[in-house]
């Protein structure tokens, strides 16, 4: 469920904002930004006043969630999103804080390879709009609050755990290449389909029994150099790389999920890349932000 | 199992209830990226649907500027997921253009300057580049220069972004209802400005890069504003690939960001501008010399320029070998001076093409009676003022004469001829006809067109 919450929500926003703008001029822009801004509320309730974290239903809160998801995509559905717009902002906001709370209720669980597979798949159906994995984060939410998502046991590796936020501030970095690349076009769409199954081919066990022998610091190795060796007519190998060395990370990560450290880990990552792809002319450094320029 | 059945039911459920009713989007032919054809040609249309592989019932035809419909049979048709594709041929109608409708069963789509018929490419014709379009507080620029194109008609006008800098829906409103009066195809590349308010962009142009084949040549527009000033590798992939497959046709490049940077020939500060493309540059640069690009058409400097393929701006002369990276004026935003050019004025390029190669790209500023190196057509030097009559002045101040220029006489019957020049067409228009005359413009010079009883 953390896994919808960090790659279909937050990372479907930021990329659905890459395409279409962040208006920071409009105090509108801080509507879609507040479940972000909330991460750290729910946790700390949870910690501080879990019976006030209790009182909130995630059923009801899910449904709201689903609901705001269909409008959502109701009103994008063969259009543009104008991310000025009040009505979307605030569906968004829904959906995100949403499948927050929902994500939080039960940090203990884990969904196994097939998590990664629906993602891929929820990442698959931006082909139709960008919009969509967004509202996957919902669908997730939804079907975790209604116990409709069986939980897996942990499959966790023999390997150290690594420090979760420069990991899924790496991540970010490599993750979002796709996006910056494709912009309105949805050919980012198959590659991170690949990703996901590369993420979830690391729970067969000759898969993860030889990650687990990989140190941590190839595994950085591995990143950066698929930030540099990203084409995009290799878009699906690249992906399919990128996801093994993620799923290989994750089984490695501390139980619970540090949720906090991931969000923000992976949310500088996304950030730091779009900085780096858009400010091409840093002389030296541009050479290593796309292969071939 | 069961939860897998439940996702699946509740993804389905999901896309239907967003879908539902199926309504489909157009996404090309349409203004910014036409078709431009023949009768009797394939036609692709492509859509997008609410729901994938899932269609309304769709009746598609054709209009003419007079109304009248032509509908279009669908023998063939392919999807990939929500994108449609209608293969259909053009009857055999006249020469024109051509708005693409779409009707079915809740919506009736109209997309004017869609479809361009034409009927043998000409040895000698021009197309029309301008970018920096006109802001709000301009706004009379823009019927300025809609009538100095349909005057001139050129065989197509390429918008080499910047063509909004409000994002306002009643501005985009306004664009688009003068660039739909265009009767030439319009071609349209998004700029850095468009980047804000992009939906808007997006639901007037669709998205980049496109390509356009006009008669001998093929005009692809990029977007070279990722991240402000830059191509992408999917971008540049696509660029490629296009190279590889020309037919023969000569490829037209066009992007909002000057390719060169102005080095050496920078004029103090540059007015504030002076940025230049810099994803890809090189590659694209390399590109454009192997691949014998003759044309690479920028915008955004508000400033006429041209660099040779060194990147030296070459205000020595207007005929040097190998590729032009031609900049062009704002035609409507501030004017600035960029380079060590000095000319400051809003205006547009004229590009000629003799057999499908390129001839030139410049103006003669200084009426020496050769084209100047740098300069762009200054705009507001054309003029068609109606007369009592219904006779119509054409007005030419530029030191260009131009061969087949067009003027359009209104009455109330069909039977009459013009005084001067060659009637080309007579189209019924609202309660009477629309005449629609050719003539030549000599430089610096007034006709009077007039409509008189044939003898």
């Amino acid at each position: 469920m953390i896994a919808a919450w960090l790659f279909l929500y937050l990372g479907g926003l930021v990329h659905a904002l890459a395409i279409y703008g962040l208006e920071f001029q409009s105090p509108r822009f801080a509507i879609i930004l507040f479940p972000i801004a909330l991460v750290p509320l729910p946790i700390l309730l949870k910690r501080h006043r879990p019976a006030l974290f209790a009182a909130v239903p995630p059923k009801a809160l899910a449904s709201a969630g689903l609901a705001a998801a269909l409008l959502f995509l109701r009103g994008l559905n063969l259009d543009y999103w104008n991310t000025p717009d009040l009505m979307p902002s605030i569906l968004v906001a829904v959906m995100g804080i949403a499948s927050l709370w929902v994500a939080l209720t039960d940090p203990f669980r884990e969904d196994g390879a097939i998590i990664w597979i629906r993602i891929g798949l929820w990442q698959l159906t931006g082909f139709l709009h960008p919009a969509m994995p967004i509202a996957g984060a919902s669908v997730f939410a939804f079907m975790g609050a209604f116990g409709l998502l069986r939980p897996v046991p942990a499959t966790t590796s023999s390997a150290k755990a690594p420090d979760p936020f420069p990991a899924a501030l790496v991540l970010g970095l490599v993750l979002s290449k796709p996006w910056w690349d494709y912009a309105a076009n949805p050919g980012w769409a198959p590659d991170l389909a690949a990703w996901g199954l590369g993420a979830a081919l690391t729970y067969l066990l000759p898969v993860r029994q030889a990650g687990a022998r990989i140190p941590m610091a190839a595994m950085h190795v591995a990143l950066a150099a698929l930030f540099v060796l990203y084409l995009p007519q290799w878009g699906w190998a690249w992906g399919l790389l990128l996801g093994l060395a993620w799923g290989w990370i994750w089984q490695r990560l501390a139980r619970p999920l540090p949720f906090r450290r991931l969000t923000y880990g992976l949310l500088l990552g996304f950030m730091l890349s779009y900085a780096l792809h858009a400010n091409l002319q840093i002389p030296f450094l541009r050479h290593f932000l796309w292969l071939g320029n | 199992m069961r939860s897998w059945f439940a996702i699946l039911a509740l993804g389905a459920a999901v896309l239907v209830a967003t879908g539902l009713p199926l309504k489909v989007r157009l996404d090309r032919p349409r203004l910014g990226v036409p078709a431009v054809t023949h009768a009797q040609a394939p036609l692709e249309i492509f859509l997008r649907t609410s729901l994938p592989w899932a269609a309304p019932e769709l009746a598609l035809s054709l209009e003419d500027d007079a109304g009248a419909a032509f509908p279009l049979p669908v023998p063939s048709r392919w999807w990939r997921g929500n994108i449609l594709c209608l293969t259909t041929r053009i009857p055999g109608l006249a020469p024109g253009r051509y708005a693409l409708c779409i009707h079915t069963p809740r919506q009736d789509l109209r997309q004017p300057g869609a479809v361009f018929v034409g009927k043998e490419w000409p040895e000698d014709f021009f197309i029309v580049q301008a970018a920096d379009f006109p802001p709000p507080g301009a706004a009379d620029l823009m019927p300025q220069f809609i009538e100095e194109m349909n005057l001139l008609q050129p065989a197509a006008v390429l918008g080499t972004g910047d063509i909004s800098y409000d994002v306002r829906p009643e501005w985009y409103a306004f664009l688009l209802e003068n660039l739909s009066q265009l009767e030439m195809p319009f071609l349209a590349a998004p700029g850095n400005h468009e980047r804000k308010g992009w939906a808007a962009y997006l639901r007037a142009f669709g998205p980049g890069p496109q390509r356009v084949d006009l008669g001998p040549l093929a005009v692809l527009s990029l977007d070279s504003a990722h991240g402000r000033d830059q191509f992408t590798p999917s971008e540049f992939h696509w660029l490629e690939r296009q190279m590889d497959n020309l037919d023969g046709l000569t490829p037209i490049i066009q992007l909002h960001h000057p390719v060169m940077p102005p080095g050496a020939a920078i004029h103090g500060e540059a007015g504030g501008s002076g940025g230049s493309l810099h994803g890809f540059r090189e590659p694209f640069m390399a590109l454009c010399r192997t691949r014998s690009v003759p044309l690479v058409l920028s915008g955004h400097w508000h400033s006429d320029a041209i660099f040779d393929a060194e990147g030296r701006l070459r205000d020595d002369r207007a005929d040097f070998p190998g590729t032009h990276f031609a900049v062009v004026t704002a035609l409507g935003n501030e004017v600035r001076q960029v380079t060590r050019w000095p000319q400051m004025y809003h205006g547009y390029r004229i590009i000629r093409f003799h057999g499908g190669r390129f001839l030139s790209e410049t103006y003669d500023l200084a009426g020496t009676g050769r084209p100047n190196p740098i300069a762009s057509v200054p705009l507001g030097h054309l003029h068609v003022r109606p007369l009592a009559g219904g006779a119509v002045e054409v007005r030419n101040d530029l030191n260009e004469s131009f061969q087949g220029a067009q003027v359009t006489l209104r009455a109330g019957t069909p039977d009459l001829r013009p005084d001067r020049g060659r009637l080309a067409q007579v189209l019924a228009a609202g309660a009477g006809f629309a005449y629609r005359v050719r003539l030549d413009l000599p430089a610096h010079s007034v006709q009077t067109v007039r409509l008189v009883v044939q003898p």
